[in-house]
């Protein structure tokens, strides 16, 4: 599956960083590293289908459908 | 509503299934509508199926319902006998086959990812959303889940048409609803109401509830299934500004979860004065630690803490320091889980401590006494101007 190569921004915790599509939100977090990072436990990423089970990785969404997403599921 | 977020064609089948796994306490109205009316609901998945394009449409019945399982496969195969199912309806080219799928007791699957899952053959989990099931459903396919009274309700709005069928109940309450009233009343059922009485009204006048039963006095209601929050009396018939509370879904919803409630699914559970609201709430918490499907840390472990530190309380072991752990605890599900059980496990928890607090301090701290006796109504400053009607 081809990814787009399109970049676009995404602000987590006033940090902006450029971000593929398809880049789970938990992901981008741990491209800004530090304490920006969010504690995950169930995901892994050689096991497809795994993570968002245990909403050990929950955060706020400002600007977007839901108003908390599990980060290591959502993009 | 749901059927417009269906996703266009591109050459996969879109399915139409039919909620019919009605296991929230308190509810029964589709059991008696599939029980008495089978023919409407079929009529109404016809229709709607023709109008979504769904050639294979689903109902999910709840497993206990076993006897309704035959009934509704005899008038299927009535509908059949008659060319209203099958290859070719009536000439139009539409072909459309109903199947029933029981399901096996988990309230679970009455949430519509669980449903397609369990419909699927996997385990009743629900899915994590987005994406919805009306962009990928059963099998990955657009799919749209509705209950059994909506896609009843679809009969008489083709009849009447829309506007006239809006024409029924106020504001943005419209048609009519169907009520399944249980609990200390005098006339228990399912009643089916044009949204513009009162609550005081459909609980104490004979075209409905009867009012309370054995002569006793109303202590707290349950509007809509066990998973809404409870409402004491005085809250209950009047709104928190003191309007009167009519059988609307934005009256019930009046205050929001502080001083209002929900319509939920119309289970309308009535207590009376000798009704123990711990006791009532231990069961439900019971009951929703049972029913928890256990994906998810909050509502896992969350539901057996609130029904093990509620077994606490009741018989005679809690401390008050229970009550607020129980109010962090169910503070904590809230919103945090994949589906709606987990909400429905903290509402009752969260709205009978911030309602009926005194009752939970009263059995902390008379552990003896509150074995012996109940609370009564003991919560309302002068009872008699608050209750009776």
């Amino acid at each position: 599956m081809a990814s787009e190569k399109k970049l676009f921004k995404v602000t987590i915790d006033n940090i902006t960083i450029d971000v593929e599509t398809g880049t789970s939100i938990l992901n981008a977090a741990r491209m800004i590293g530090g304490d920006v990072v969010p504690p995950a436990m169930c995901y892994y990423t050689k096991l497809q289908g795994s993570g968002g089970k245990c909403r050990t990785c929950l955060v706020e969404v400002t600007a977007g459908q839901q108003p908390i997403r599990g980060q290591c599921r959502n993009w | 509503m749901k059927w417009s977020f269906l996703a266009k064609p591109e050459g996969v089948p879109r399915y139409l299934v039919c909620n019919a796994d009605e296991s929230e306490p308190g509810t029964f109205k589709d059991r008696y509508l599939m029980e008495l009316l089978p023919h409407l609901l079929i009529e109404g998945l016809i229709v709607s199926s023709y109008a979504l394009g769904s050639s294979r449409t689903y109902i999910y019945i709840r497993g206990e319902y076993a006897w309704i399982v035959d009934i509704l496969e005899q008038a299927i195969a009535e509908a059949k006998a008659n060319n209203w199912l099958g290859k070719n309806i009536l000439g139009t080219g539409f072909d459309c086959e109903i199947y029933v799928q029981r399901g096996a007791g988990a309230y679970i699957c009455g949430e519509e990812t669980a449903l397609l899952e369990s419909l699927e053959g996997k385990r009743g989990n629900p899915r994590i959303k987005p994406p919805f099931p009306a962009v990928k459903g059963l099998w990955d396919c657009p799919t749209v889940v509705n209950n059994v009274e909506t896609l009843a309700a679809i009969v008489p709005i083709i009849n009447m048409g829309g506007e006239e069928y809006a024409k029924i109940g106020i504001g943005k309450s419209t048609g009519t609803k169907l009520i399944s009233a249980c609990g200390n009343i005098n006339k228990p059922g399912v009643y089916e109401i044009d949204m513009t009485i009162s609550v005081e009204e459909f609980l104490y006048s004979d075209d409905y509830c009867g009012g309370i039963a054995n002569g006793k006095k109303l202590k707290a209601c349950i509007p809509g299934g066990s998973s809404v929050p409870i409402l004491p009396a005085n809250l209950l018939l009047k709104t928190a500004k003191g309007e009167t509370r009519m059988m609307t879904y934005e009256s019930l919803a009046d205050g929001g979860f502080a001083t209002g409630s929900m319509m939920g699914s119309g289970g309308f559970i009535v207590l009376d004065e000798d009704q123990c609201v711990v006791r009532h709430t231990l069961t439900l918490a019971r009951f929703y630690r049972h029913e928890s499907c256990g994906q998810c840390s909050p509502c896992r472990e969350g539901t057996g803490w609130m029904e093990k530190i509620l077994k606490n309380i009741e018989y005679g072991k809690g401390k008050l320091t229970d009550i607020d752990l129980l109010w962090d605890v169910q503070r904590r599900i809230e919103g945090n889980t994949i589906c709606p059980l987990g909400d429905a496990a903290a509402w009752p928890v969260a709205a009978a401590i911030r309602h009926f607090r005194d009752e939970f301090e009263w059995h902390v701290l008379n552990p003896d006494e509150s074995q012996r006796r109940n609370y009564g109504l003991a919560h309302y400053a002068d009872p008699l101007q608050t209750v009776t009607a």
